[in-house]
């Protein structure tokens, strides 16, 4: 009967087609020289891994992994945001938000705006020369100006004002002395 | 998935090989040391000729190819360096002593070239195919290379 050690090799080795796979099985429950040569090669196989595994270390020292560089691209180390240097930001942060949001709404500067009512706007006419119109604010309510007292008050403003100023204004180059 | 050489930098292969190269040296150089040297050598030389690749087997082929070479050419810069077995490591495991020593025994009977094909399989764990190419022999080759050893071994350990 026809051994199949070649067979038995290739199989232990991962390499031996499943059609041939199949014709190996049977073979092998029919024929037990080759289930002792099976066993044999089988634990020779494992011995020897595990002899050569030993060697190995044994020259290099249970060495594992050998010194590895940083590849380009890869991301530096962040650290976790668990972490309590993360927790004070955060909550520091947050409470600073917080208190400038009080300190907005609680100081912040009033702004009064005038009413309509009051609010009054005068026209003055001044005769003769020429027709000028000055608008007066004021801020109460029923403190009407009186018209003369206007008047008299425009004229004197009038008076303080240099020559150039007064030509300006169309008024004759006398008119301060006359005043 | 077998990578190309043009697809990773230096230091990815260095990362994923470094092993690969130290152990198979270690395998034939027997020294930690002169290991450590070639795995530097290795890389220097990959580096050097990497642009001459032309991707006819894997880069992990290629750089132990380059292993290969590099510790033949130490090994006959020892002349008559022979593969001797450090027994530091016995006793220490729970390993089958019996079995260890006369593997050992048996393993001190290869020839360098015997020792490196079963250290390719056994240990390494490549393929046919890989082995062909570290080696520079055919597929059949390598398989009748294998048994006979396996066989022999055999032999020894009876």
């Amino acid at each position: 009967m026809k051994h199949f050690e070649i067979e038995i090799n290739e199989y232990l080795d991962g390499e031996l087609e499943p059609e041939a796979q199949t014709e190996l099985f049977g073979h092998l429950s029919a024929c037990a020289d080759c289930r002792n040569i099976f066993n044999g090669y089988l634990i020779l196989k494992k011995e020897s891994a595990k002899y050569l595994g030993k060697e190995i270390n044994s020259i290099l020292g249970e060495v594992k992994t050998v010194v590895t560089f940083p590849v380009n691209g890869t991301k530096k180390a962040i650290p976790a945001k668990s972490g309590i240097f993360y927790k004070i930001a955060a909550y520091t942060s947050a409470a600073a938000a917080a208190l400038l949001f009080f300190l907005y709404i609680n100081l912040k500067p009033e702004i009064n705006y005038l009413k309509k009512e009051q609010v009054r706007v005068d026209t003055v006419f001044v005769p003769k020369e020429k027709i000028i119109i000055k608008t007066v604010i004021q801020k109460e309510k029923n403190n009407y100006v009186n018209p003369e007292a206007n008047q008299k008050a425009y004229l004197t403003y009038i008076s303080t004002l240099p020559q150039k100023e007064m030509v300006f204004l169309g008024l004759p180059e006398n008119k301060k002395e006359t005043l | 998935m077998e990578l190309l050489v043009h697809e990773l930098s230096v230091a990815e292969l260095f990362n994923t090989y470094s092993y690969d190269v130290l152990a198979y040296s270690a395998s034939l150089l027997k020294n930690r040391d002169d290991a450590k040297d070639a795995l530097q050598e290795v890389f220097i030389r990959f580096m050097k000729s990497r642009n001459e690749f032309k991707n006819n087997c894997s880069v992990k082929t290629w750089l132990l190819i380059i292993t290969r070479n590099y510790c033949y050419t130490k090994l006959k810069e020892k002349k008559g360096a022979e593969v001797t077995l450090d027994e530091s490591f016995l006793l220490k495991d729970s390993f089958n002593i019996e079995m260890h020593i006369s593997l050992q025994e048996a393993f001190s009977k290869l020839t360098v070239d015997e020792y490196e094909l079963i250290y390719l399989k056994e240990f390494a764990g490549y393929s046919y195919k890989e082995i062909s190419e570290i080696l520079g022999i055919t597929i059949p080759n390598a398989k009748v290379k294998l048994f006979r050893i396996r066989k022999q071994l055999k032999e020894y350990l009876k």
